[in-house]
């Protein structure tokens, strides 16, 4: 189905990688991309492998379910990143960038640049995915939130008249400045 | 010519979509302004605590504010108090003057590894502090400016300041690796005592200071609440094994003074802990008491100032005076044992007044703590156990699979990287470790470390313990590991929420609920349920 970006499957890949960690500071992106620990580099080795893995399910049409685990990976990750929303979603686009570029000489093929475009909605279709699940990711992070707060909080509820910050009413337990 | 369809190259403008740089501009470190990022920063610290502890410029204010309230000369008090610092502790003017930039420590830092700020990197931490060093305490500074990285004070660089040094859980990690063993820990410890001497503090950091002194413990608790708590913890003791132990509160000519981290007391998982005290010192019938004013054994006071590690830290000794005891048994916390092993004799002792601790179970003298007269918990229970005097049934623990965080502090600052695994195998049948790289002194933090716990930068928690959770998450999903065991309070409320992140399904333990669960009681019914109030699981052919 896409003969010529198998055919460029290696390159088009390293491409997408150095794209993906371009969106990060310099020293950053060099780190990430040489140390192959995966637990000394984490980020990193994650990129690297779940990148291959979503290119290698969108190429060779693996289980979606496998397609999702290897998004959710990368995009836990920058879910807590400081990236905006567009950009934590965003580097599933460079997939597409990454494969212009390097099919860049075979466009002038009708058949070649056929290939690219279905490719590219393919594309879409993953990052459509990733945005749900970004969505998601960033809905456990606020669930935790309370998750910590109630943890305590249900502990606090029945000792409450033995606090003593509580008993002169100025603070309240769910205060988010509060010490919990 | 048309407008190109949706299914046409030329729809795309791909020249256009190329140009778009995702790159963000790349600045020298010195002159970006920092960008407060939500997820990222800590509420600061209310007017009221400030106040109580006599703190300097209570006021409210937002990080967020353009304008921060600072006094009128702040600048010359920063450049004071760094004199005065600099002046005070060597290691501080060594650790400014003698890095060299090799950067063996700039990948090292777990909010580096995980977030990608290269301001993250221990190194540049550490240069917030340093580029101001250079400028206005070194001659070199002084003529050439920025020609040896000096930079000049501005509100701006305060700001950056704040941002960075608290990113920082001062876990020590870095120093692990940098070949000169210096410490950013120490360097973040300073910036932040200059910070306070401006106001510029985190709620979460003094309010529980400001409890601690009022009340004796972080969270406020009063005497009555904690009377209140020890028993509601003995009734669910009793549900469990029968037995109905004792709670010595405030008990003049007890033994052993028992001091732990306030954190227990109050949030799941660190409660089971608690009553895994309680039911161990009944067991071995110990001679003991809490102290409802002595009732906290983290102190804050060392994410402050020195000085406030000393005010908080006092009421220990105070408390082991006033009740007559012989020495100090001290729980599973972090920082609480950084701040007893290295601060605690300098700064309120020589505690001549008390014995050097000798255990009533097996006469062991624990010499290491022969000059602070106070014992860590899991080299007590250890000895107990070496010494066969606890009937344990490891079976009680087969429905875990176990694996062992060293918390930056037992670990780094002091070496405790034994006694911890030898209770757990004494008391579980399946333990496994994390990577070599992940474990004992090149542990990674939890990232909530150093009064940076709360839940208002939950991003950066989580992507700082990102290295632990990815550990955790590959003995998770390769030995089926489904309990992560820690000794330290704060530990065991941030790697919670770590796992629930990074490894659902991983729950987390202090190493006294693992005991007390194996723990075979004199006079206890049948146990078929765990201090969770869980049912247990026994292993196939296991009693
Ligand atoms: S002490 Fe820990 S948190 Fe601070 S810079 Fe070093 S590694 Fe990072
Ligand atoms: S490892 Fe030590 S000497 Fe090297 S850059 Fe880091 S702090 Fe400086």
């Amino acid at each position: 189905m896409f003969e010529l970006i198998c055919q460029h499957r290696e390159r088009i890949l390293e491409t997408w990688l150095t794209k993906i960690l371009s969106s990060y500071p310099e020293q950053t992106a060099s780190f990430w991309s040489r140390n192959p620990n995966p637990f000394a580099n984490p980020v990193g080795t994650t990129f690297k492998s779940r990148a291959e893995r979503v290119f290698s399910a969108l190429l060779d049409g693996a289980e979606p379910g496998e397609l999702c685990l290897a998004l959710e990976d990368i995009l836990k990750i920058r879910a807590v990143q400081e990236l905006t929303a567009a950009e934590s979603v965003g580097f599933v686009f460079l997939l597409k960038d990454a494969a212009a570029e390097v099919l860049a000489e075979h466009l002038s093929d009708p058949g070649s640049l056929k290939q690219l475009i279905r490719f590219s909605r393919q594309v879409d279709l993953v990052a459509l995915e990733a945005f749900e699940i970004f969505a998601r990711s960033r809905e456990r992070v606020f669930e935790l939130r309370v998750k910590e707060l109630k943890r305590t909080g249900f502990l606090l509820l029945k000792r409450s008249s033995q606090i003593a910050g509580n008993s002169d009413g100025t603070h309240s337990p769910t205060d988010p400045g509060e010490v919990q | 010519m048309a407008e190109p369809r949706p299914d046409e190259m030329e729809f795309y403008k791909q020249e256009e979509l190329v140009q778009i740089d995702y790159t963000p501009p790349q600045t020298s470190w010195m002159r970006t302004p920092v960008d407060f990022r939500p997820g990222s920063w800590i509420y600061p610290a209310k007017a009221r605590h400030l106040e109580y502890l006599g703190l300097a410029n209570p006021r409210e204010w937002s990080p967020l504010d353009e304008d921060w309230k600072l006094p009128e000369d702040w600048k010359e008090i920063i450049f004071e108090g760094m004199r005065e610092r600099l002046n005070k502790y060597r290691s501080f003017k060594l650790f400014m003057d003698i890095c060299v930039r090799c950067g063996a420590c700039a990948d090292k830092c777990h909010f580096y590894i995980g977030g990608g700020d290269p301001k993250n990197m221990p190194v540049l931490r550490a240069e917030l502090l340093r580029s101001v060093y250079r400028r206005d305490f070194t001659l070199a500074g002084k003529l050439v400016g920025k020609w040896v990285g000096a930079r000049e004070l501005t509100p701006e660089v305060l700001k950056e300041w704040f941002y960075y040094f608290f990113q920082c859980t001062e876990c020590r990690r870095c120093s692990v690796f940098c070949p000169y063993g210096i410490d950013t820990a120490e360097i973040t410890i300073m910036g932040r005592e200059l910070l306070n001497l401006l106001g510029l503090n985190v709620n979460w950091v003094i309010e529980p200071v400001s409890n601690c002194f009022r009340t004796g413990n972080h969270l406020g608790i009063q005497p009555h609440g904690l009377k209140d708590t020890l028993e509601f913890f003995a009734e669910d003791i009793e549900e469990v094994t029968g037995i109905q132990v004792e709670i010595p509160i405030n008990r003049k000519g007890a033994e052993i003074l028992f001091v732990t981290p306030s954190g227990d007391f109050l949030a799941d998982p660190g409660t089971y802990t608690c009553m895994g005290y309680m039911m161990l010192f009944h067991e071995l019938g110990l001679d003991y008491t809490w102290s409802s004013y002595a009732s906290e054994g983290g102190n804050f006071g060392l994410f402050t100032s020195h000085e406030m590690i000393k005010r908080l830290n006092a009421k220990i000794y105070a408390e082991a005076r006033r009740l007559g005891v012989k020495w100090i048994l001290g729980g599973e916390c972090g920082h609480m044992w950084r701040v007893l092993h290295q601060y605690m004799d300098t700064m309120n002792g020589p505690a001549d007044f008390l014995e050097v601790p000798k255990s009533p179970v097996t006469g062991t003298v624990f010499e290491n703590a022969a000059s602070t007269r106070m014992v860590h918990i899991i080299e007590f229970v250890a000895d107990a156990i070496r010494n066969n005097k606890l009937r344990l049934d490891p079976s009680r623990n087969d429905g875990l699979r176990v694996t062992f965080h060293d918390s930056c502090n037992p670990a780094r600052s002091m070496g405790f990287f034994e006694e911890p695994r030898y209770v757990i195998k004494s008391v579980c049948n399946h333990f496994c470790e994390m990577p070599e790289n992940t474990i004992r002194e090149q542990t990674f933090c939890c990232g909530g470390g150093a009064g940076l716990g709360t839940d208002e930068n939950m991003e950066m928690r989580l992507r700082g313990g990102f290295p632990r959770g990815n550990a955790v998450r590959y003995v998770q999903e390769k030995h089926g590991v489904n309990r992560l065991a820690c000794i330290c309070a704060i530990d065991r409320a941030t790697l919670s929420t770590v796992c629930d992140y990074w490894a659902p399904g991983v729950e987390v333990t202090g190493i006294h609920e693992l005991v007390a669960n194996a723990m075979v009681m004199e006079g206890e019914k049948e146990r078929t349920l765990n201090l969770r109030l869980e049912p247990i699981e026994r292993g196939e052919g296991v009693s």
